[in-house]
């Protein structure tokens, strides 16, 4: 009510109106589960805005970073750990990744700009562009957790393992690997969740845009214009009607939740499967 | 070991001195460190070889030229040449995996894999096509427990993790590993010294056993463990091996003053 009397959509006479049908019973509060379904509404009808859209973006911008961050990540981490040699390459490689690690991220906007909508002309505002960008953000996360979590498997085993004639890949694919996952999975959700929140690379491409229809179905549906959580957060706080205020704090709650979700099974699984030896 | 049992093993030896492995001129290097010095050693068939010597001699490294596990390591390089049944195991034909599954190894520390014991024993075999169905597992699994003198004591839990056995029984887990991908040589880098006496003793009596149809190469501490379970014995010193022969005659009446230093407890 508090902020319906600071509103210009809403009369005195309507209020009035309201808090009678609300005495007489007729006129009842419930839960807003369209909140969560319905696309972003225009200026004058904040009722109906929803974060629909962002979630359906955010969604399709974590399964982008997944897909791609997490093979390539763990193949990196292998080959880094296993396989490359010992020399000023490696070195420099390393160095670099743990200061990518550190870069802010909206550098990482501008080289998601330059790159994948002006140089390959990727689509604006479209998952398929945050998830590439946001995939850059988490790579190195990814690689140092995935490191950490192949270095504190013993030594002993891969000994044991190549002792009994497993050529270097069975040894680690049969043994380190499975040893790492849990480390790894832990690295990933963390990556992932630091994703879902990052807000500034996501609008320098373009996701900031006001979205009213949803995206299709994947794959195409990753080309289609989006929002995202975060973003849908900063959209609504630069919003006039002052009934955006309490949508966007609505929807930073949902974001948190979505992260607490992320943080406690990453340390469900870490508590789970953790091994000492 | 009986005194008998070392009679019976040295004659048989000696009427039949069949070299299974051939070391000659073997050097290795750590970068620039030189670890090994030109070490001519043979390893009989059918018999226990015990590697002895002070910390940092080089029996070790030696050992792990032997089924080449020192590729591992980036910085080491071995030169000369070290045949297994004549044929050079460092010549760019041999398959390093079948040359591992050839020649076995069992580590100082127990390090069964964090899978069941089943599991254990049937990975070596699987990986080399040894075995495919289920039958052909829960068989191989009985024979290397029993070989092992493990399966009395893990029957009842064939399906448990084997790293929830006792150290002794983790050790037999790993020669039973090892013997499953039925080498012919089995190489133990010091295999009882995370073990207690009595687990020792198992072993030491396992080793006795295996010898009849494994050819053992053994690096030890001890010279108790050496004297008990080995029938030739080569001491090691900065490196260069400084004496070799029938165990018995190491013991009793060594040809260098360092051999005698070391086994009467002088130095080392």
């Amino acid at each position: 009510m508090a902020s319906a009397e600071l509103d210009s959509n809403v009369t005195p006479g309507q209020l009035r109106l309201a808090d009678a049908l609300k005495r007489a019973g007729i006129l009842r509060q419930q839960f807003n589960w369209n909140f969560f379904t319905a696309p972003d509404a225009s200026d004058t009808r904040p009722e109906a805005a929803g974060l629909g859209v962002a979630i359906l973006g955010s969604a399709y911008m974590m399964v982008i970073v997944l897909v791609l961050s997490l093979p390539i990540g763990v193949a990196a981490s292998i080959y880094l750990e296993e396989f490359a040699p010992q020399n000023r390459w490696t070195d420099l490689i390393e160095v670099n990744i743990a200061n990518l690690a550190a870069v802010p991220s909206i550098v990482f906007g501008i080289l998601g700009l330059a790159i994948f909508i002006n140089f390959v002309g990727l689509p604006q505002s479209a998952p398929v562009v945050g998830g590439l960008v946001l995939t850059l953000m988490t790579l190195p996360t990814i690689i140092i957790a995935t490191r950490a979590a192949l270095k504190a498997v013993p030594p002993s085993i891969n000994d044991a393992a190549l002792g009994i004639g497993a050529s270097k890949m069975q040894a680690i694919f049969h043994h380190i690997l499975p040893l790492a996952a849990p480390g790894i999975l832990t690295g990933t959700i963390i990556g992932l969740a630091q994703a879902l929140g990052e807000t500034a690379p996501l609008l320098l491409i373009g996701m900031v845009a006001f979205v009213r229809e949803y995206p299709g179905a994947p794959p195409e549906g990753f080309f289609d214009p989006a929002s995202a959580l975060p973003v849908q957060v900063y959209n609504w706080t630069q919003r006039g009607d002052p009934a955006f205020v309490e949508r966007a704090s609505g929807a930073i709650i949902v974001l948190l939740i979505f992260l607490v979700i992320m943080n406690a099974i990453a340390i469900l699984l870490r508590r789970r499967f953790e091994r000492r030896w | 070991m009986s005194e008998s049992a070392t009679e019976k093993a040295l004659s048989a030896s000696m009427e039949r001195p069949e070299i299974k492995m051939r070391g000659t001129n073997v050097s290795v290097f750590y970068g620039a460190k030189q670890a090994l010095y030109d070490v001519n050693l043979d390893v009989r068939e059918n018999s226990v070889t015990a590697l002895i010597g002070p910390s940092g001699c080089g029996k070790s490294t030696f050992l792990r030229c032997l089924n080449r596990m020192n590729d591992t390591i980036d910085i080491c390089r071995v030169t000369g040449e070290i045949t297994l049944d004549d044929e050079n195991i460092y010549a760019p034909a041999i398959d390093v995996v079948e040359l591992r599954a050839r020649v076995g190894m069992v580590f100082q520390k127990p390090n069964p894999f964090p899978k069941s014991i089943y599991e254990n024993i049937v990975y070596g075999p699987r990986i080399h096509g040894q075995v495919s169905t289920r039958a052909e597992m829960d068989e191989i699994v009985e024979r290397s427990l029993m070989k092992a003198g493990l399966f009395n004591e893990v029957k009842d839990r064939l399906h448990e993790p084997g790293t929830g056995l006792s150290g002794g029984q983790q050790q037999r887990l790993c020669i039973a590993r090892a013997i499953a991908v039925s080498p012919e040589v089995i190489l133990m880098d010091e295999p009882c010294s995370a073990l207690d006496p009595i687990a020792t003793a198992k072993v030491e009596e396992l080793i006795d056993e295996l010898r009849v149809n494994y050819t053992i190469v053994i690096v030890t501490h001890s010279m108790q463990q050496a004297a008990r379970v080995s029938q030739r014995t080569a001491m090691f010193h900065l490196g260069n091996l400084v004496e070799e022969g029938p165990t018995e005659k190491m013991f009793t009446n060594p040809d260098t003053k360092l051999t005698q230093d070391y086994i009467t407890g002088r130095f080392g």
